[in-house]
């Protein structure tokens, strides 16, 4: 089976630890056409889920938001969380019926959003744009990274050494390891 | 007495790995390929070994270096939107136990990258190599071995230049990568520069008690609705 995958705008991060509200705000731009005035700041994604007072808020002062929270809760306020984040879907099928085009009330299919635990209680989310099921390789848009970054990683390797190897570390290690699977839905009338 | 870099040699078996298990991958066009394979066999482009710091490493620039580990080499070759890296990771053979884990290391080729972030890090490279600027670069005479600087938590990318000849034994760090707000990219940083720019990240995941993932707090997750531990 061929290289599966979908259109994805992969934004770098804006501030140190935005990553969750950089992926949450690339999905739901990714679902949007290309000249859509509709776009969402990753700013917006923070302040819908910490609903500060208006004057004081991310895209106002940014580095006084420069907090970790998960991507689950920014596609959550984005209307584009499909279900709650599984760590019983960490499989290549899984990744395929994701993001397979299916000409039903899916017209097309979905990126697939992760969540990896890194050392010193470091979080990190990234989303997954493609799979190769033959070659068993997943390609994978990290914000932190920015666009035109996409690294195709062997599926284990991604599972469970995403950006760090600790050479000691076998699953279930704790450093670099994909601990969820996130569904996404399209948003309401992108 | 001049300044120059030297790029290590790849361990045994791990050039074969990449001859071997490049066909998996299909980041790379032909003549990537073919330029990759040349890069790990000693040829054209770069072999750099990667030594992963933790957060808490960051907080003790002394010893930056001898608190790393080493996970693995990168091979990387081109430039511009020609540059290309693949990442070889080294694994545990068998079990990943034994009397002699270290006999039983295996090479494994985990990823291949390519953009405007492998781009950056060959025009470091250049960079550092050509001494151009001057005053980004002001680096003792010698010679060093350079090496790629792992941080994923710190979210910044960087090259380690470590001295082997001359009279300094001071580590050089040269970022090229980073969204930590006003660090200049492309330029030496003694260790203890660099981990000024870095340490705040650090304080920010020390004082977590816990990591914030998602599925500790996902009520209807198979931990939510059984009751189950949560994970470390």
């Amino acid at each position: 089976m061929a290289k599966i995958c979908v259109p994805f705008m992969n934004d770098k991060q804006k501030k140190e630890l935005w990553c969750w509200a950089a992926v949450a705000a690339n999905v739901y731009n990714s679902a949007l056409q290309l000249d859509s005035t509709a776009k969402k700041e990753q700013c917006a994604v923070v302040q819908a889920v910490v609903q500060a007072a208006v004057g004081s808020d991310p895209c106002t002062v940014p580095d006084n938001f420069n907090d970790t929270d998960t991507a689950d809760e920014g596609l959550n306020v984005l209307g584009m969380r499909d279900g709650r984040p599984d760590d019983s879907s960490l499989t290549i099928d899984f990744l395929v019926g994701e993001l397979t085009f299916v000409n039903t009330s899916d017209p097309e299919g979905e990126p697939v959003c992760a969540e990896i635990l890194w050392d010193d209680n470091a979080t990190h989310f990234v989303a997954v744009s493609g799979v190769n099921p033959t070659n068993k390789t997943v390609f994978v848009e990290d914000p932190y990274l920015g666009p035109g970054n996409t690294v195709e990683y062997r599926f284990q390797q991604f599972l469970d050494h995403y950006g760090a190897k600790d050479p000691k570390s076998l699953r279930p290690a704790r450093r670099g390891t994909v601990k969820t699977f996130q569904k996404v839905k399209r948003a309401p009338g992108p | 007495m001049g300044f120059q870099i030297r790029f290590l040699t790849l361990p045994d078996g791990y050039p074969a790995t990449v001859k071997d298990q490049w066909s998996f991958f299909e980041t790379a066009n032909a003549a990537q390929q073919a330029g990759l394979i040349r890069a790990a066999e000693g040829g054209e482009g770069v072999r750099i070994e990667i030594r992963s710091i933790s957060p808490s490493h960051a907080l003790d620039p002394g010893r930056l270096l001898q608190t790393a580990t080493t996970s693995g080499w990168r091979v990387a070759m081109g430039s511009g939107s020609s540059a290309i890296a693949a990442d070889i990771y080294t694994m545990q053979g068998g079990d990943g136990g034994g009397a002699d884990p270290e006999s039983q290391k295996l090479p494994q080729l985990a990823c291949m990258r390519k953009g405007p972030n492998i781009a950056a890090m060959m025009r470091a490279i250049a960079m550092i190599q050509k001494n151009d600027p001057p005053e980004s670069f002001d680096l003792p005479g010698g010679s060093f071995v350079i090496g790629l600087l792992n941080s994923p938590e710190l979210f910044t990318d960087a090259l380690w230049l470590q001295p082997e000849t001359g009279d300094s034994k001071d580590l050089w760090i040269v970022p090229y990568h980073t969204v930590i707000s006003n660090f200049p990219l492309m330029r030496a940083y003694r260790a203890a520069d660099f981990c000024t720019y870095v340490r705040p990240i650090a304080d920010k995941w020390k004082i977590l008690e816990k990591p914030m993932l998602s599925v500790k707090r996902a009520k209807g997750s198979r931990q939510g609705s059984t009751g189950a531990p949560s994970p470390p």
